[in-house]
């Protein structure tokens, strides 16, 4: 879709001679003529000329060897610059090979003839590289030298290579006469394998029996066109090394030009194709076959005198003897671009290097053109954004609203047929008229969106034309149009034309002439910008007719460029060819291929298969463009487009934009960042019904709709209901609801940067929406989206069931004809089933009703349980409905209300455990509160609760059921105390008391068991001898002298201390022996086990058997030993048999620690460590031991237990708590892994009573 | 290894001195200072190579008589020999070529001057079994240069009267055994010779280089070179065959002179491409 935009025309001054031959110096940039060989000038002079249009001579030379002897004069055959040894070689038909130096050493000879080709050069040609140079010569051979002029190779052009290689057969599979086509016309029938017709190589009309050499682009291959035998002609394709390699097959009215597809796919040459009367170009492939033609629209015998790819193969140029023609092809179609006229029987060549740059060498002076491939435009905003792209094919112009359908050229929605071949394209800036235009002539068309385009005129341009080239045209606003035209001298001139339509007349606005050459131009707000080639931006302003000076500027000149308004400022954005997109004096990226400007983005395509977007800013330093990796974090501004990909148009109000792939398809994407722009800027507007269109089409997260601006949503809810209105879509935003912000995550604003984006926090945010919304649709629209309020209230979290049911009893009983449609609406939101139970909680049985009717309920099963509940009273019916909904705390309330049924109650409530809420309902009854009491302390007591259960039971005045549940908890002073205030039996009390202190006494409280024979059996002694034991010595002092009784003090006391003192004592000696043994019997393990290892691990320290016997345990001999426990197979055969029996075997050896065994030591470690913690539970009760006996004058029995106690801790503290220091290697301690260290515990000195002795 | 120039009038004492010099350095050899018992001390003079005293009538004959002398001065010179030069010595262009010739071979030198009026001359050579003829003695003397111990062929210069009892031989042998950082000057050191197939290498690199481009152009925007950890990065538009061939001539010119390993050629010229596709415009 991309037309040839001219750039530059420039004419060179004229040289003083006629050129016969170019040739380009790619290092200085210079171009070289030869003039001379002719009547004028018998000699050669080579001009050099540069692109500032300085012409001097370089060198003029004459030979005796270009006279021949008869006097004719000698050709100049071909000319190329050498860039190794910076000459030009010049081959002459007579056969001289000339090399001039272009920048001589003073010593050194300027021109030197090389050597010369006996039988004189019919053609020759450098190869593509400048290694290899090819000559064909009048002895009908092909010489091959290398850049020193040594011959490679040198083969004759036999005609026997005609036969080797004609071998061009086809078959012709596929042609109508191998179908069959019934009986009928089977006498038509003929050899299938024959063709219709076969070329036989017949000459053209118009044949010049010329010789034509073309390279390959990388230099590999060299083709030549020549007059075979025959005659006919024919290419030959030769190897770099001179290696015969395929020969065209014949095809009538070949002719003999020949230009080679740099890219090495096709060799193009020129045939006149007698059949249509018409001339064609016809391809080759290299091995000799045909491969595809195009018609070049001309007839059969017309004259063609050149054929040339460019560089890049994207252009094929055909000259004739007064114009060129540009070819461009797409999708399989051979576009005609652009026609130059040319003086007559000019030549044309590409550049080597630059591959849009032509020169056109006419007969004194050169002429250099150089294009662009480009799209119409690249800057569109809404509401004008058509997508209007015009593309050129000779007379014709395709035109595609590619906004209202995708149709990829050479195909068009618009064919528009003019009289002349267009050169020039352009649309306004609104998208409402197109131009077309020659040199001549300039045509406008208009263009509507529910119209054809229709013609506006015609107008006559010619008479601006003297002394200038046209080259661009630029579509203004309204029917304005600019011309861009080329004059002499390195100057540009433009035109600014209003096309009126009555007259049939051009009125010139505005035109101005530039003393430098100017590139292109931008339109942009009533302004004209113009590029130099030096890359400044000169702006006119077209209000005042008058050049604005203006600091904006590119680095390098660009071969494309728009100037976009932002913020009332302009901002230039422009390609280099070179794929460098600038915006100003910075270089936004490079790779680009193509860029596309809108209101507010940047968008271009990399060669790197991605597709940017830069957001517009009035500041060109704070434009951001985002890392390649953008795509990985799924940043809006970047997405990955098809390789090779470029952007023909971008729709911002379709937020659409239109790629072409390498092959000429179109391919529409809407990426996420215009979709979102789109649905903010939606969303600003307040237009919500737009912006919801936009994410559903899209699939966008409709929380985007709330979470872009919640407050502005919360101010406008009436505007977003109005603006969605249609019931399933306000459904669809309230299921779409979620307690996130998208805007934080999945749809990050990248125009914002972060310090700029304040998030409002919305706390329940689903349930506030839903509530506003419903309080909006049901003031409003409460007859007409009672669906959309069901939608609100289900969509809560939890979802609110009762009152949407509650919704639809009131159109029940209004009787509206909705009520169907709302409940089938609710059962397809929610469960049926669970909607069914709803309902019966609220207790309507009619909505019930006709909600099972919307589901796949048997009607034979829930008719009649329906109607079981409707035959019952109303608070009856209530509690079996509450029954079956299990919602028993509800039914127990509704049995309270019913009548005579407080039995009833009390059943149900201990059925199913309601005590407290019982207790709640009768909260006002104290008589049925006592009896809900009652048996809730029954169940209390039941559960093992009887402290609870006692404390009802004395609540309420059950004075037996209370005792009893005092005694199950031991609560022994309650007890007794209520026992007192209740009773007058003396025995009773004993008797009770009785039965408290024995269980006291089961249970080891002895002060308890104390306290109560004390207080309430009158019994001292025994009070004595249980405070006593309890270790509670000072009270028991205090009981026996408070008694009065000597007795009890002098006898018993004494005694019992006697006993609690020799209980004291034998502990503290089994301590001491504890102690003794075991601390001997660890360092002797230890010593045994650093002494004889094996044995020790074996388990055998200790072996009592004797000698004679040999004797292994069953369990011991199958774990690992010292030498075999690293082993593989002794670990799988441990693995195996380590079952969950042997497991516990050993678990229950080491419990017993048999002596002997490799688990003593650690069984005598942990019994040390027991006994310490026995120590440190006894220290208090031998302190108070203590102080009892001496208070008792049992001075000697308290000194010697003292002494012995402390003995005890100080042994702890010297000998035990060393060995407890050492890690224990046990069992599975494998040899060389550290054991944990152990946790030593800390054991203080015995606090002693100072005053004994 | 060092060199010791003695220079001076005919007939006043050089070789007395010389003489005297060889003893006190063998002493010092003998006695292992400095270690340097291996060293050996030779004296090279006329009488050594049967130079006659009328050789320095013509100076055809004396500058035969002199390269002979330089001749068995180089030939002595090592690393463990003591040269005493003991001629006349008296053209400082010659003292600076034997300086030269100490230097290259990586040694000390230096100048001892016996400082002897002439009257004292003319009487010596009176009295000598071997007299030179008056007329030779006159002209040597009126043309003999003097050294001047700040120039730095002359240096270090030690000069000895008639009537010092000895040569300074701590001070000499200090010089000539504890200096030993002598390096001959960079023009003078022969250079390595360079690859001999450099420029079939850089050739053959860089067109494999350019024809890997061509083949892959089509294809891709990043070409990976094997045999290289770069990859090369090819600018939006077609790069055609000639450009990569005047940036192949290009980088052979720059980089023809100089002598790089051949495994670092491709990497270069990969980096040079990048960096000429970066700049184009």
């Amino acid at each position: 879709m991309k037309n040839l935009v001219t750039h530059l025309h420039h004419v060179f001054p004229n040289v003083n001679g006629s050129i016969k031959a170019l040739a380009f110096n790619s290092i200085s940039d210079k171009i070289y003529v030869v003039c001379g060989l002719d009547n004028e000038n018998p000699g050669i002079e080579i001009y050099e000329i540069s692109e500032n249009d300085d012409v001097s001579k370089l060198v003029e030379f004459d030979s005796p060897s270009f006279v021949s002897d008869n006097g004719d004069i000698d050709e100049i055959q071909s000319m190329q610059f050498l860039g190794e040894p910076m000459a030009i070689c010049l081959s002459l038909k007579g056969g001289d090979i000339v090399m001039v130096k272009v920048d001589p050493s003073p010593e050194e000879a300027p021109w030197e003839i090389i050597g010369n080709v006996e039988n004189g050069i019919v053609a020759s040609c450098w190869s593509t590289d400048e290694q290899v140079f090819c000559i064909i010569t009048g002895g009908d051979t092909i010489l091959f030298m290398t850049k020193n002029f040594d011959i490679i190779s040198e083969t004759s052009l036999s005609d026997a290579d005609l036969n080797e290689f004609n071998k061009h057969i086809s078959v012709g599979w596929g042609r109508s006469e191998t179908q069959f086509r019934g009986k009928r016309v089977r006498a038509k029938l003929r050899d299938p394998t024959l063709p219709e017709k076969i070329d036989e190589g017949k000459l053209s009309d118009v044949d010049d029996g010329k010789t034509y050499i073309c390279w390959r682009g990388d230099s590999q291959y060299v083709s030549i066109n020549r007059l075979e035998k025959g005659p006919r002609r024919a290419i030959r394709v030769y190897s770099r090394e001179g290696l015969l390699d395929s020969i065209s097959e014949p095809q009538d009215g070949q002719q003999s030009l020949l230009s080679w597809k740099p890219s090495g796919s096709v060799l193009a040459t020129i045939k006149s194709d007698s059949s249509d009367n018409s001339s064609k170009v016809i391809f080759f492939e290299r091995n000799g076959l045909r491969h595809g033609e195009f018609s070049l629209r001309r007839r059969e015998d017309e004259k063609y005198t050149g054929l040339a790819w460019n560089v890049s193969s994207s252009i094929l140029a055909v000259s004739t003897e007064n114009s060129v023609m540009l070819w461009t092809t797409g999708n399989y179609h051979w576009y005609l671009k652009k026609e130059i006229n040319i003086p007559q029987n000019a030549l044309i060549s590409w550049h080597p290097e630059h591959a849009n740059t032509l020169y056109i060498t006419g007969k004194n002076h050169i002429e250099k053109v150089v294009f662009d491939l480009k799209y119409v435009t690249e800057f569109s905003t809404s509401p004008n954004d058509f997508g209007l792209i015009p593309v050129i094919d000779g007379s014709s112009l395709l035109v595609t609203p590619l906004s209202l359908c995708n149709i990829p050229p050479p195909m068009c929605r618009y064919k528009l047929s003019l009289d002349y071949n267009v050169q020039m394209t352009s649309i306004n800036a609104t998208s409402d008229m197109l131009f077309a235009a020659d040199d001549r002539r300039l045509t406008a068309f208009t263009f509507n969106s529910q119209e054809d385009i229709a013609k506006f005129g015609e107008f006559d341009i010619s008479t601006y034309a003297e002394g200038l080239n046209f080259k661009s045209l630029l579509g203004l606003s309204g029917n304005q149009v600019l011309l861009l035209a080329d004059g002499t001298n390195n100057c540009s001139k433009f035109f600014v034309f209003q096309c009126d339509e009555d007259n049939e007349s051009l009125k010139l606005l505005a035109s101005e002439s530039f003393e430098s050459c100017i590139l292109n131009a931008s339109y942009c707000s009533e302004m004209l910008f113009f590029q130099t080639s030096s890359g400044k931006l000169i702006s006119y302003n077209l209000n005042v007719k008058s050049i604005e000076s203006i600091s904006l500027s590119f680095p390098k000149p660009c071969s494309d460029f728009v100037v976009v308004p932002v913020h009332e400022t302009f901002v230039p954005i422009g390609l280099t060819s070179y794929g460098r997109l600038y915006a100003e004096q910075r270089l936004l990226s490079t790779g680009v291929l193509s860029f596309f400007c809108t209101e507010r983005f940047v968008l271009f395509t990399t060669t790197k298969n991605l597709l940017k977007f830069v957001h517009l800013v009035s500041t060109v330093d704070d434009l951001q463009v985002v890392e390649d990796d953008a795509v990985d974090r799924h940043d809006e501004r970047c997405r990955v487009v098809e390789r090779g990909s470029k952007i023909v148009a971008s729709m911002p109000s379709k937020m659409a934009v239109v790629l072409q792939m390498p092959r000429g398809n179109l391919e529409t994407i809407y990426p996420r960042i215009m979709v979102l722009d789109g649905v903010r800027t939606y969303i600003k507007a307040l237009k919500y019904g737009d912006a919801f269109k936009v994410c559903r089409t899209h699939r966008l997260d409709l929380n985007i709709l709330f979470d872009y601006d919640p407050d502005l949503f919360l101010k406008n809810i009436p505007v977003f209901v109005d603006g969605l209105y249609r019931v399933d879509y306000l459904d669809l935003f309230l299921t779409s609801l979620k307690p996130e912000n998208v805007t934080t995550g999945m749809y990050s604003d990248t125009s914002k940067s972060q310090s700029q984006q304040s998030v409002t926090t919305i706390d329940n945010k689903v349930n506030l929406l839903c509530k506003i919304i419903r309080e909006h649709l049901t003031s409003k629209y409460g007859d007409t989206h009672f669906q959309a309020i069901i939608t609100s209230y289900l969509c809560e979290s939890p979802p609110k069931i009762e009152a949407a049911l509650g919704m639809i009893s009131g159109l029940i009983k209004a009787q509206s004809e909705t009520v169907d449609l709302a409940i089938e609406h609710m059962c397809f939101l929610v469960d049926v089933n669970m909607l069914f139970d709803h309902a019966l909680g609220l207790y309507d049985l009619k909505l019930a009703l006709l909600i099972a009717q919307q589901s796949q309920k048997d009607p034979r099963e829930y008719v009649p349980f329906l109607h079981e509940f409707q035959k019952q009273e109303s608070l009856r019916r209530k509690f079996n409905i509450d029954c079956y909904l299990k919602r028993y705390e509800r039914a127990l309330g509704h049995l309270k209300e019913m009548e005579n049924a407080f039995d009833e109650f009390k059943n149900f409530t201990i059925q199913h455990k309601l005590y407290p809420r019982a207790l709640e309902l009768y909260k006002y009854d104290k008589e049925a509160q006592k009896e809900v009491l009652i048996i809730f302390a029954q169940y209390l007591r039941e559960n093992g609760k009887s402290n609870e259960a006692a404390i009802a039971y004395e609540s309420v005045g059950k004075i037996s059921e209370a005792i009893e549940a005092y005694k199950s908890a031991g609560m022994w002073r309650e007890c007794l105390s209520i026992l007192q205030q209740t009773t007058n039996s003396e025995d009773l009390i004993r008797e009770t008391a009785e039965d408290l202190a024995s269980l006291c006494i089961e249970k080891r409280e002895h002060c308890d068991a104390g306290s109560i024979n004390l207080l309430y059996l009158s019994n001292p002694r025994e009070a004595v001898i249980q405070m006593c034991k309890g270790s509670q010595y000072s009270e028991a002092i205090r009981i026996a002298r408070a008694t009065g009784d000597s007795s009890i003090y002098k006898d018993l006391l004494i005694s019992v201390l006697g006993e609690s003192f020799g209980e004291a004592s034998e502990l503290v000696a089994d301590f001491r022996n504890q102690i003794k043994s075991q601390t001997e019997r660890i360092l002797v393990l230890r010593e045994k086990k650093k002494e004889d290892p094996i044995s020790w691990m074996e388990g055998t320290m200790e072996d009592q058997t004797p000698d004679d016997i040999s004797l292994a345990s069953t369990s011991l001999s199958t774990n690992r030993s010292l030498y075999t426990q690293y082993t593989k197979s002794s670990n799988s055969s441990k693995m195996t048999r380590n079952t969950s029996k042997n497991n516990r075997r050993l678990e229950r050896k080491r419990a017993r620690g048999k002596k002997g065994t490799v688990f003593e030591e650690e069984y005598l470690v942990n019994s040390l460590r027991r006994l310490i913690a026995r120590v440190e539970e006894i220290r208090p009760e031998v302190h108070r031991l203590l102080e009892a006996l001496v208070r008792c004058n049992m001075t000697t029995q308290a000194s010697e237990l003292q002494r012995n106690f402390a003995n005890v801790i100080g042994t702890i503290g010297e000998k035990v708590i060393p060995i407890l220091s050492v890690p224990v290697s046990t069992f599975e301690t494998a040899l060389g892994e550290q054991p944990q260290a152990p946790v030593v515990p800390n054991v203080k000195p015995f606090e002693k009573l100072s005053i004994l002795i | 290894m060092p060199l010791i120039i003695v220079s001076g009038y005919p007939s006043s004492g050089k070789t007395t001195r010389s003489n005297e010099l060889k003893k006190a350095l063998e002493d010092r050899i003998h006695q292992n200072i400095d270690n340097t018992k291996d060293y050996r001390v030779i004296i090279i003079n006329d009488e050594s190579l049967n130079i006659e005293k009328e050789t320095y009538r013509e100076s055809k004959n004396e500058k035969a008589a002199r390269g002979l002398l330089y001749s068995a001065v180089q030939r002595e010179l090592s690393k463990s020999t003591f040269v005493i030069c003991d001629a006349l010595n008296y053209i400082k262009g010659f003292r600076y070529q034997l300086y030269c010739e100490s230097k290259s071979m990586y040694t000390t030198h230096c100048v001892i001057h016996v400082a002897v009026p002439q009257d004292l001359c003319r009487k010596f050579n009176s009295n000598k079994e071997q007299p030179y003829p008056d007329d030779v003695l006159e002209q040597l003397m009126f043309r003999y240069e003097e050294p001047n111990g700040m120039t730095r062929w002359d240096s270090p210069l030690f000069t000895v009267l008639h009537d010092d009892a000895s040569c300074p031989i701590d001070d000499i042998w200090s010089v000539l055994i504890h200096n030993k950082n002598v390096k001959p000057n960079q023009a003078t050191m022969v250079k390595p010779p360079a690859e001999v197939n450099y420029l079939y290498e850089l050739d053959k690199t860089t067109q494999d280089v350019i024809m890997l481009i061509l083949d892959n152009s089509n294809d891709t925007s990043l070409i990976t070179v094997p045999g290289s950890k770069l990859q090369i990065a090819l600018p939006s538009v077609t790069v055609s065959l000639p450009l990569l061939q005047r940036l192949r001539r290009q980088f052979i010119q720059i980089n023809r002179q100089q002598s790089y390993n051949t495994n670092v050629l491709k990497e270069m010229f990969v980096e040079f491409l990048n960096g000429q596709f970066e700049t184009l415009d």
